[in-house]
């Protein structure tokens, strides 16, 4: 049976003394380990490359945001799962499916609060409200 | 792959049903695949029906559709309009890939009734955005770090 195919984002929050380049190397090797481990997985980056760092201004961390299209929900999940596991990283929020109805994943987080979640759900809210102002109604 | 939500205005009288929200979601499927040839059909299994929705004693019918372009969901926006499937007199559609939305266009609604109807759609996907976050936190194994 066909693999369900979707689309998603994965929200990495990492320690803020580790530089964005070394990570996304750490990330795409990781991608790379699926790629052989899993062959009904595809994967591929939208536009190549972790994008977009978010700081948190209260905390010694950042963001990395992920976009992943043509991935199985099976494969979106074990990526995420090995991404929580690179050094440095704090915790992991998987988002997929559509953006009417996503689904969310948490990985690590020990203080049970993951911070990268109400990142996610402002920047959909926001484009949501700029579609809502833009919308052509004729 | 991108999505769409549509919510059309079903001209029923209040008798809009399961059967005739079905043929109607068949009919948009066949239609955007007739409309756009040459492109990835869109499998009827990959379009559903989410609700039957009552709002200001009009009759809507609300489906997601999977694998959707601009053209497409364009395409939809004026058919919805113009009623090309014999049941609707007008819809929103909007439009967005996963995480980096969006487009939204009414075509045939009553500028009035349109604005009201996107701003339903818009809460209502927001409010299912937060249920599922918040289902996320509920379930997450805060034990993992």
């Amino acid at each position: 049976m066909k693999p369900t195919t979707t689309s998603g984002r994965i929200a990495i929050e990492v320690k803020g003394h580790v530089p964005v380049e070394e990570m996304e190397t750490s990330i795409f090797a990781e991608i790379g380990k699926l790629f052989v481990d899993y062959d009904d997985t595809v994967l591929r980056l939208v536009n190549g490359s972790a994008r977009a760092l978010t700081p948190f201004p209260t905390k010694d961390t950042y963001v990395l945001h992920l976009d992943i299209s043509e991935a199985s929900t099976a494969s979106m999940m074990r990526l995420a799962s090995a991404i929580n596991g690179i050094e440095d990283v704090v915790g992991v929020v998987n988002t997929y499916g559509s953006i009417f109805f996503p689904v969310f994943d948490i990985y690590g987080f020990e203080d049970g609060e993951a911070s990268i979640l109400n990142i996610i759900r402002s920047d959909i809210g926001e484009r949501f409200n700029a579609a809502l102002s833009n919308a052509a109604v004729s | 792959m991108a999505y769409a939500r549509i919510l059309a205005l079903v001209s029923s009288n209040g008798q809009l049903n399961d059967s005739h929200a079905y043929d109607t979601a068949i009919q948009v499927v066949d239609f955007l695949n007739s409309r756009h040839p040459g492109e990835r059909p869109i499998q009827s299994e990959e379009s559903w029906i989410t609700q039957i929705l009552n709002i200001d004693d009009e009759d809507y019918m609300q489906m997601e559709l999977r694998d959707i372009d601009y053209s497409k969901a364009e395409s939809l926006a004026i058919a919805l309009g113009d009623d090309a499937f014999g049941w609707t007199t007008g819809g929103v559609v909007m439009y967005g890939d996963p995480g980096d939305i969006l487009f939204c266009v009414s075509r045939g609604l009553d500028p009035e009734i349109a604005r009201a109807t996107i701003h339903h759609m818009t809460a209502q996907v927001l409010t299912d955005i937060n249920n599922a976050a918040m289902g996320a936190m509920f379930s997450a194994d805060w034990s993992n770090g």
